[in-house]
């Protein structure tokens, strides 16, 4: 009594999936060169035999005959559907390392031809396709990318044809692998900090007096003091221990410190002002305001990725904790850690910032997200005053607020306007207004032309950073 | 399937661009209207063909190749001097034959595909196969006397012309 609606339910079930797999193309079909050879083929023969003209007869039969043989084989091949696979990859990926992605064929020894795509050595994207003869083996295709961000580097779709292509099976859209690379980073000298007791490990001289090697101060013992800290030339020199007393060596402790990177991924610009405000993107020019698709360029956001990452890997490296905030996107906080994890887990979220950004009219650094005590580095092009405000409020909060310029140099006006040279002028002038209001409110910008000059001013910077402590403190 | 024996590995080798197959066909379309023309076609009809030719060209999957093929083969019966093996003829059983086979595999690639040559062995075999036996056919043709075909003949080809035909009809229907 229950196997009637069963059994209906089943054929249900196999008409629905029928119907979905002629849909997604994974089924046999004839083609235009099935219909093409056995009509042309017949046709010509008959036709030549009707009118007795061998010509007919002649040029008809061998597409007749070569129609024939590829039926008969396309009919005689086995009943398993051809398969496409790639084999999975890791998600992420260093720059610049050459990967090798793999992908499976299986298909029958009758089928004869198979166009698939395959991933480009150097560039990313699904790829082109490829005409393949269809068997049963592996293709390997090395790739390299030295660019960073989120995309589909693998999709195999593919169709295989029968012989002749008589019928086609396909096309199969292939799954989609995605792949994050991540951004890289140059090796940057040790930046500037301001000591704080963070932690209890650290190269940083902390105000704290502590058990590192550097002095700190030489004073009269007192009750507490440990008996290998008593320096005896000084305290023989005042005249231990007759007259004078017994002198300790005080030393200052070792800390980490706290670095928070605020990007200002709300601009994307490039070299070129006409294209600031162009819809369509042009590669290594720049996005503009908040606008086309958020794949990585030589653009401002580019240069702020690839910076943040080279500063964190610059204080990671010495030991210090650093956090991340977008100030366009203040969901995308990382709270500061320390180690390589944190460094991997940084550059991740640059990536991730690098895809959400974004014009929003107000940049937002929450004071509460900016450990008390911690250096902060704001990266922006600073082409509007709100990401000055936020970096001179910050600046009056934190200890330390370094701006970092990521604005393209050198500029070029609109050559298709006769305004474009002062309206550059115009933008350069702000531009230099701001980087003074920042440096008069005690905001040291560092223009991040490129690594070289980068890490000879961050050079700069922590010397006179390290002078003004020493003033500070003494 | 990895790392299994029996399994080959394969490299991406020499590959040609899309475009070669396409210059290929419009070449075979351009010495089909050349031979054609040396048949005494009128510039007229050979204007039509070369537009049917740029079709075929731009709509590989499209009936333009069989009308290409057929008009072909029909205006040379039509123009024909009489011999049925002269070379014109036997340029267009290969040309014709060209034509299908390459028509067939431009249109399941699209634009910016790269072929690769190992792809193309097995056709190419077929075709040389195949045209052996045409021509084979075309040397019995020449040992054949030149007489009368005898009726019954002509009416057991057509019946097994128009067998076929049926059973191509039952095949195109069953999809």
């Amino acid at each position: 009594v229950t196997s009637a609606p069963n059994a209906l339910n089943d054929r249900r079930l196999r008409r629905l999936r029928e119907v979905l797999r002629r849909r997604t193309g994974r089924h046999w079909a004839p083609t235009d060169a099935l219909r093409r050879g056995l009509i042309l083929g017949i046709g010509l023969v008959a036709f030549g035999a009707l009118v007795h003209r061998l010509e007919a007869v002649l040029i008809g039969a061998p597409v007749l005959l070569t129609t024939i043989i590829s039926l008969v084989t396309c009919l005689g091949r086995g009943s398993g559907t051809p398969t496409v696979r790639a084999l999975p990859l890791p998600r992420l990926i260093e720059p610049g390392t050459e990967r090798l992605m793999i992908i499976d064929v299986d298909c029958d020894p009758a089928d004869e031809l198979l166009a698939v795509r395959l991933p480009q050595a150097r560039r990313k994207g699904p790829g082109r396709i490829h005409l393949l003869p269809a068997g049963r083996y592996r293709i390997r295709c090395p790739v390299r990318w030295s660019e960073w961000g989120e995309a589909i580097v693998m999709r195999p779709d593919h169709l295989v044809a029968s012989a002749d292509t008589l019928a086609v099976y396909g096309p199969v859209v292939g799954v989609a692998t995605r792949q994050i690379t991540l951004p890289p980073f140059d090796v940057l000298p040790p930046g500037p900090l301001l000591p704080r007791p963070a932690g209890l490990v650290g190269v940083h001289r902390s105000r704290r007096p502590g058990d590192s090697t550097e002095l700190r101060d030489i004073r009269p013992f007192a009750p507490g003091d440990r008996l290998r800290r008593v320096d005896w030339r000084v305290s023989l020199r005042s005249g231990f221990p007759d007259a004078g007393a017994l002198h300790v060596r005080e030393r200052h402790a070792d800390a980490d410190a706290e670095v928070i990177l605020a990007l200002d991924t709300r601009v994307d610009v490039g070299n070129l002002v006409a294209d600031w405000s162009r819809s369509d993107h042009e590669p290594g020019l720049g996005r503009g305001w908040n606008r086309g698709r958020r794949t990585p360029s030589r653009g401002s956001l580019d240069t702020m990725i690839r910076a943040a990452s080279s500063l964190a890997a610059c204080y990671l490296r010495q030991g210090d904790r650093v956090g991340l905030i977008d100030i366009g996107r203040p969901q995308l906080y990382l709270a500061p850690g320390g180690g390589s994890r944190q460094l991997l887990r940084l550059r991740h979220r640059l990536v991730l910032c690098g895809q959400a950004a974004g014009w929003v009219p107000r940049p937002v650094l929450r004071p509460h997200l900016v450990p008390a005590g911690a250096m902060v580095v704001v990266l922006s092009a600073f082409l509007d005053d709100a990401v000055v405000d936020t970096a001179v409020v910050a600046a009056r909060r934190a200890g330390l607020v370094i701006a970092v310029d990521v604005l393209p140099r050198p500029l070029h006006p609109d050559p298709e306007t006769p305004w474009g040279e002062a309206a550059l002028a115009l933008i350069k002038a702000e531009h230099r207004m701001r980087v003074d209001a920042l440096s008069s409110h005690g905001v040291p910008v560092l223009n991040w032309a490129d690594t070289a000059v980068s890490a000879a001013i961050l050079r700069k910077l922590a010397l006179r950073q390290r002078h003004r402590v020493a003033r500070v403190w003494r | 399937m990895a790392d299994q024996p029996g399994v080959t590995v394969v490299d991406l080798g020499l590959t040609v661009p899309d475009w070669t197959l396409r210059l290929l066909l419009a070449t075979i379309a351009g010495a089909i209207c050349a031979v054609l023309a040396t048949e005494g076609m009128p510039p007229g009809g050979l204007i039509i063909l070369g537009l049917v030719g740029l079709a075929v060209l731009l709509v590989p999957a499209s009936p333009a190749a069989a009308v290409l093929g057929g008009g072909t083969a029909i205006l040379l019966a039509g123009y024909g001097d009489g011999d049925p093996v002269r070379p014109a003829v036997l340029a267009c059983v290969v040309l014709v034959h060209l034509l299908h086979v390459v028509t067939g595999q431009i249109a399941i690639v699209p634009r910016g595909t790269r072929i690769h040559l190992r792809a193309l062995r097995r056709p190419a075999l077929r075709f040389v196969l195949i045209q052996a036996v045409a021509f084979a056919l075309v040397g019995l043709v020449l040992l054949l006397p030149r007489a009368a075909t005898p009726t019954f003949i002509e009416v057991a080809a057509l019946l097994a012309i128009t067998a076929l035909a049926v059973f191509v009809m039952f095949l195109l229907r069953r999809g």
